[in-house]
């Protein structure tokens, strides 16, 4: 028994040897952590990438880019954050998850950003260069962002208006309900949000079969991932109740952006538009349309 | 029941007594000691005081647990009994869960924290086990398994039907606290409250010790041994579900702790529980301590940020109880 | 009944499991030191219920059980164990203990909260280890031993707690005869020498009548005779109580005639 217990001792003091990484360069600027895909994207899209020193396991990243994973939003660890010495740590959460790191570096500077509507994200913006004191820079990429919005308003202003359900997933699949950046991008692009009808209290709505067609809507969207597209839209352009499968209306996106908010949604807004009014609704776009 | 009689078959005496414990406290510094030093972040002395506040909760969640376990499978005269079947672990899931519900609508006050609805939660299932388990005041073993059983399922459907009006989101946020894991800054007062429900919980479960291993030859034997089996059973029961609750609000449902621990331990100590309650709590304590710590350190090359210490837990219950069920077939004991 | 000299005395014991089906139905009974008093009986007639009152875990619905003159509800546990000591019918523990510590269990009502053996406690159990002739086999456990030498040392247990009364429930009912022969000769041996007051509910009304100082006969709940063998082994005692019709074997000169059903 003594004789198991001190192996065990020594296994415990080679693994805190083991286990320190090596240090991260020092240099000039802001050492920004994002824990939130979200946030993530926003960075890169104002142009704030190569500040970012940690992101968590489920951000995805420019092609090309690597940057250290630093975990997730549920297992924080705050020694892991601290080993590439933040300056700011951006989250879609209470700052409180991170007391551990605050409790070590009352330095490190935590701030919320809610990204739950569109609104959210000219907002969050304007936040971020806030904290880094890049007013200028945000403000660009805040107007930007505006200008790409009011312009597919403007081109879709008083046009008819179809029932418009985005999804996620075939078999129960989750719907966007009110108060989340789809439902408003689906009312900027001159839709009405057919997700308010599916029957839930929460944004993302785990639904089934039978509430989206009640929910009857004319225009389908499903996001899936790229393997399963085809079958996606064959299950969905298989119920014939669907008003949408009987028009050939169902579109099947496949790019991850539509639903990690970001100023790229004003890009994706464009083709939204597209896929509810038609190709002529807005400029000549690239590709085919209905399906990016 | 268990195993060999173990090296102190003869008579237990006070000086064996102190040594033991002096051994056991000794040999859970030293295990604390080089946890601390293990770790990613640069060395400095808010490091440190960060990992020992956490190993500190590691070792009450731990002793609490093993501790408890051990006392109740003394007490129920079963080796499968652990302080979940009290159905405290669901308990303090309802608590957590309906808080979650709740604070997608309103604001929570301040004081309304996952630990304290976790503890909550606990208490009033104790209760509800209790009340539904006792007759006359009094508890027997059978129905008070029955009543863990009952109350374990009714939480799990209430917790299912929860899930229904709480987002995706927060029930992820759930379903990681369910795993049981150490939250990454230590909250003081709660550890303090915790620590001494638990080592309050402790002194009642040792002076209860020599009970149990007279109860073992049967409650009639034990009664007119001098044991009051009643009395006995209420503070057991008063004790293991105050020191689990204390462990589930510091690191929520960690599993296997009050199963595992208390069957090494008597295969190490013998089948006396005043040995078996006493090193149980301690080997508990290291043996969290070690699993806060490799979760800790290996997490962050898997992937993920930390690992919750209850998977590693439950990753090493399942082996050991083949293994202890295997051992059982050899040995031919029923 | 309960006069002086008896250490153990019941006085109408009533008792009934549930409303309106007696168990007992008024039995008195007196146990005095230096003697072996035998319950005999046929199945049903409440001679285990009559020990659990006896020893204070059941409640009579009338009568009381005195325990040196005083009332087994005013003892508490610990006082009532040193001055009764039960052993049961099976000897079993659920757990792998030793001999050793399990005569060391007697002493629970003697020592303090850990039960912690000093060198008293320790040579107590080594006495009553020799009196059940069980020194041999103090580092094995219990499952290890026969029936027999496990009935010993349970008796061993009970001698620990140093009682003026032993309760014995049909502590020879699994066994061989001569293990059975064994024991009686030492719950004789015990009540006379120790001195104690040996109360043993036995089955078996021959071995019984050739050992026990006293017999007491019971039939549905009440006491039918009581007295030494001699009195007690009778064909119309016996035919009332057991509701058989009985042979008398005459044996050896100055034992009790053997009891032999037709």
């Amino acid at each position: 028994m003594p004789k198991t217990f001190c192996i065990f001792l020594c296994a415990l003091a080679a693994a805190g040897g083991c286990s320190k990484p090596a240090r991260p360069p020092k240099g000039a600027g802001p050492r920004i952590v994002s824990f939130s895909p979200g946030i993530t994207r926003t960075l890169w899209d104002m142009g704030l990438g190569e500040h970012v020193v940690g992101v968590t396991r489920f951000c995805t990243l420019p092609p090309g880019v690597e940057r250290p994973r630093l975990g997730d939003m549920l297992t924080v660890n705050a020694e892991a954050i601290l080993a590439v010495r933040p300056t700011v740590l951006f989250a879609q959460t209470s700052p409180s998850r991170f007391q551990g790191v605050r409790d070590i570096d009352p330095a490190v500077g935590v701030v919320e950003l809610t990204m739950e509507e569109l609104k959210d994200v000219p907002a969050a913006i304007e936040r971020i260069g806030q904290v880094l004191a890049r007013p200028k820079l945000a403000a660009r990429a805040k107007a930007g962002f505006e200008a790409k919005v009011a312009a597919v308003r403007r081109s879709v202003a008083g046009r008819p208006r179809p029932r418009v359900l985005f999804v996620m997933g075939t078999d129960r699949p989750t719907a966007a309900g009110p108060g989340t950046f789809v439902a408003d991008m689906i009312e900027a692009a001159g839709g009405i949000n057919a997700g308010a009808d599916v029957s839930g209290s929460t944004r993302w709505r785990a639904t089934q079969i039978e509430a989206v067609l009640k929910a009857a809507p004319d225009v389908l969207i499903c996001q899936a991932d790229p393997a399963a597209a085809p079958a996606a839209g064959a299950y969905w352009r298989g119920w014939r109740d669907l008003p949408a499968a009987k028009a050939g209306r169902v579109h099947v996106v496949t790019d991850p952006r539509w639903t990690i908010p970001s100023p790229y949604l004003a890009e994706l807004l464009g083709r939204l538009a597209e896929m509810i009014h038609g190709p002529a609704a807005t400029q000549p776009s690239k590709g085919r349309g209905g399906d990016g | 029941m268990a195993d060999a009689p173990g090296p102190t078959a003869g008579a237990l005496s006070a000086g064996k007594l102190a040594a033991i414990v002096v051994a056991l406290l000794a040999a859970t510094a030293a295990v604390g000691g080089l946890c601390s030093l293990a770790g990613l972040a640069e060395m400095t002395p808010q490091v440190w005081l960060s990992r020992a506040l956490r190993l500190l909760a590691a070792a009450v969640v731990g002793a609490s647990l093993a501790a408890g376990g051990a006392a109740l499978q003394g007490l129920l005269r079963n080796p499968l009994a652990e302080p979940y079947i009290l159905g405290i672990s669901s308990g303090a899931g309802v608590g957590v869960l309906l808080g979650l519900a709740a604070s997608a609508r309103v604001a929570l006050p301040l004081w309304a924290s996952t630990p304290v609805l976790a503890f909550a939660g606990a208490m009033a299932t104790c209760a509800a086990v209790y009340a539904i388990a006792q007759r006359r005041g009094r508890l027997d073993p059978y129905s008070l398994i029955l009543s863990g059983v009952i109350v374990n399922s009714f939480n799990g459907a209430i917790m299912l039907t929860i899930y229904l009006y709480v987002d995706r989101y927060r029930i992820a946020d759930f379903a990681y606290w369910a795993m049981g894991q150490l939250p990454d800054s230590t909250n003081l007062r709660l550890l303090a409250v915790c620590g001494a429900c638990a080592v309050g919980g402790w002194g009642v479960l040792l002076a209860s010790a020599a009970g149990f291993n007279v109860l073992g030859l049967g409650d009639d034997v034990a009664a007119s041994s001098g044991v009051s089996v009643h009395r006995l059973r209420l503070a057991t029961f008063a004790a293991v579900g105050l020191m689990t609750a204390a462990a589930v609000a510091l690191a929520g449902p960690v599993g296997f702790l009050g199963l595992i621990v208390p069957h090494l331990c008597r295969m190490a100590f013998g089948a006396d529980h005043r040995l078996g309650v006493l090193a149980s709590g301690f080997a508990g304590a290291i043996f969290l301590m070690a699993a806060e710590t490799l979760c800790r350190t290996i997490g962050p090359y898997l992937g993920a940020g930390r690992i919750p210490v209850g998977i590693v837990t439950a990753l090493t219950g399942g082996p050991f109880f083949i293994y202890l069920l295997r051992r059982r077939f050899r040995e031919g004991v029923e | 009944m309960s006069g002086a000299g008896h250490v153990l005395a019941a006085e109408g014991i009533a008792f009934e499991y549930r409303a309106g089906q007696p168990v007992l139905a008024g039995v008195s009974l007196a146990a005095a030191p230096g003697r072996l008093t035998c319950l005999l009986g046929p199945n049903g007639s409440g001679k285990t219920t009559l020990l659990k009152c006896l020893l204070g875990q059941l409640s009579p619905r009338a009568g009381r059980v005195l325990l040196d003159g005083r009332p087994v509800a005013d003892h508490s546990p610990r006082e009532l164990a040193r001055l009764v000591a039960y052993v049961p019918q099976f000897p079993a523990s659920a757990f792998r203990f030793t001999v050793r510590q399990i005569v060391l269990m007697g002493r629970f009502a003697h020592t303090g909260v850990l039960g912690l053996a000093g060198p008293r406690d320790l040579a107590v159990a080594r006495e009553a280890m020799n009196m059940t002739q069980t020194l041999g086999f103090a580092d094995r456990t219990l499952e290890e031993l026969s029936g027999g030498e496990a009935q010993r040392v349970m008796i061993a247990r009970a001698l620990a707690q140093q009682p003026s009364v032993v309760l014995l429930d049909e502590p020879t009912s699994h066994l061989d005869i001569k293990n059975q022969l064994r024991i009686y000769e030492m719950m004789r041996r015990l009540a006379h020498d120790w001195p104690m007051a040996v109360v043993c509910v036995s089955h078996d009304v021959n071995v019984a009548a050739r050992f026990a100082d006293d017999l007491v006969l019971m039939r549905a709940g009440r006491v039918v005779a009581t007295g030494p063998p001699r009195e007690v082994i009778r064909e119309d005692v016996l035919r009332e109580a057991y509701d058989v019709e009985i042979d008398l074997v005459p044996a050896p000169p100055d034992d009790v005639p053997i009891v032999r059903a037709r």
